[in-house]
Parts: structure tokens; C-alpha cells; sequence
């Protein structure tokens, strides 16, 4: 379910608590990612990039990414269904909802 | 990276982005420098070449929009790897340890007369960022500490 072109509906959390208003609104229109059927993804902010692998545990409650640095980014996937995708991102505790793109 | 990573690293260079104008307005170019901003007080750090240019940017980043007041931060020197150590030379009283380089900041601790301090940054104002044998950590004069022979460990 999770591979698919999603973007950023809303973003909280983490940095992104004290994130003015008007910037936090810019940032999530340009918030895209795409996972692919081959376990890799492509995320985009509008002004950067990343792409890498990832792994969405067999329950699908955890998402793990390993971008171009080689750290992998562990995440907490609060919902996942064909129109929505919400997770957490378990280091910042930064929270993002997804629709498809 | 990660989405998150990559997310977060695009909002901080966002948030810097007025304030980075600022500073480049003024002629000054300083990527180093980050700023955070909380109910009107802008903290920055980094470090500068010299008290000069520290003081050029403060006043750059004053009259950026939403600022109330800058916290200067900024150092122009990083001296932990050279194990620098000086001792309290107050009279008898123990020296303040302030949680910014100026005696407007709030006393955070208090080194006791004869103790070793270790100095980790100089400030843009001649202060120091100091940590003491007991972990304490913060700001203090070079007024009240005299010089001792440097050693080759740092205070444990």
C-alpha cells in the first residue's frame, strides 16, 4: 500500500512546532515522496532532495529509510491506507500526513 | 538522510533565510553562523573572525523583522584542543558562572576560589566559555582567572 507518490497535506512536531505559520505552509506544498516496488524511495522538499531504500516492517507499523548518507531514519506509521499515510518520525518525534500525489 | 532528515534540513535553512539576507545585506558572510528564534529573542552562534564583525552582525540581525532583542552567542575562537586551564583568582569569593558572556546574563553556577577551570571558547567580547573539575559549564571574565601552566589532559 505504501508504494505510491505521496505529498505532504500537514507537518507538526519536532522543528516543525516552532515553525512559523506561512513558512510551515510553503514547506508542505513542496514535501513529495514516491516509494517504489523495489524498495527504494525518491523525497523531495522543493528546495532538496533524498533517495535511498527503505523497509516497511511485515505488521506495517515501522518504516525505516536509508538515505544517500547511509544513516537510516526510523519512523513510526501511525496510519496507512490507499489515501492516507501518517508517520512519526521516532528521533524528532516530527509527524507528517500524506495523501497520493 | 530520510524524508525527515531531508525535511528538517530544508526548514533550518528556511528559518536562516531572513536572517542570512540580513547578514549579507551588511556585507557580512558568515556561514557559520545559526540563529534560532524565541518570542522575539534571537540567540546566534558560530563563530566570527572578531568582535568587530560580531558586533557588525548583531546589529544587522536587530533590524530584522520579528526580532526584539539578539542573545550574542558568537565566538571567535574554539579552544578545547589546546588545553587551556587557568585558575580562580578571584579574593576570596567564588566567580560567577553566567549562561551568556556578559554579566547581563543569568549566574548559572560558581567556580570556587583556586579552582581549575578549563577555557573552551573565546567569546567576541574577550569572555570565555568555561568548564570546571565538578562539569560545570558556562560563561565567565578572564578578569577573576589566572594563567597556569597548560596541561595535557583535559579536567575529567
Amino acid at each position: 500500500m505504501i508504494v505510491n507518490k505521496w505529498k505532504a497535506t500537514d507537518i507538526s512536531g519536532g522543528d516543525m512546532g516552532s515553525m512559523p505559520d506561512s513558512l510551515k505552509k510553503s514547506m508542505i506544498s513542496g514535501i513529495s515522496i514516491e516509494f517504489t516496488k523495489d524498495g527504494k524511495y525518491m523525497a523531495n522538499t522543493g528546495s532538496s532532495s533524498d533517495n535511498g531504500t527503505y523497509t516497511l516492517a511485515e505488521d506495517g507499523k515501522s518504516l525505516s529509510m536509508t538515505g544517500k548518507n547511509g544513516t537510516a531514519e526510523e519512523s513510526t506509521v501511525e496510519e496507512i491506507t490507499k489515501s492516507k499515510l501518517v508517520i512519526v518520525d521516532k528521533a524528532s518525534s516530527a509527524r507528517i500526513v500524506m495523501e497520493p500525489k | 538522510m530520510g524524508l525527515f532528515s531531508t525535511i528538517a534540513e530544508a526548514a533550518q535553512t528556511q528559518i536562516q533565510a531572513p536572517y542570512t539576507d540580513a547578514l549579507n545585506a551588511a556585507g557580512i558572510n558568515l556561514p557559520d553562523v545559526k540563529t534560532s528564534l524565541e518570542n522575539g529573542v534571537l540567540t546566534v552562534t558560530g563563530t566570527v573572525p572578531d568582535g568587530e564583525t560580531a558586533e557588525k552582525a548583531v546589529a544587522a540581525l536587530k533590524a530584522t523583522p520579528g526580532v526584539t532583542s539578539v542573545t550574542n552567542l558568537l565566538e571567535v575562537e574554539d579552544l578545547t584542543d589546546k588545553n587551556i586551564f587557568m585558575t580562580v583568582a578571584t579574593k576570596s569569593s567564588n566567580l560567577n558562572i553566567r549562561k551568556g558572556p556578559g554579566t547581563e546574563h543569568e549566574i548559572v553556577g560558581k567556580a570556587e576560589h583556586g579552582a581549575k577551570v578549563q577555557l573552551i571558547k573565546k567569546m567576541f567580547n574577550g569572555w570565555y566559555f568555561i568548564h570546571d573539575a565538578d562539569g560545570q559549564e558556562g560563561f565567565c571574565s578572564t578578569d577573576y582567572l589566572a594563567e597556569i601552566p597548560a596541561e595535557g589532559a583535559p579536567v575529567q
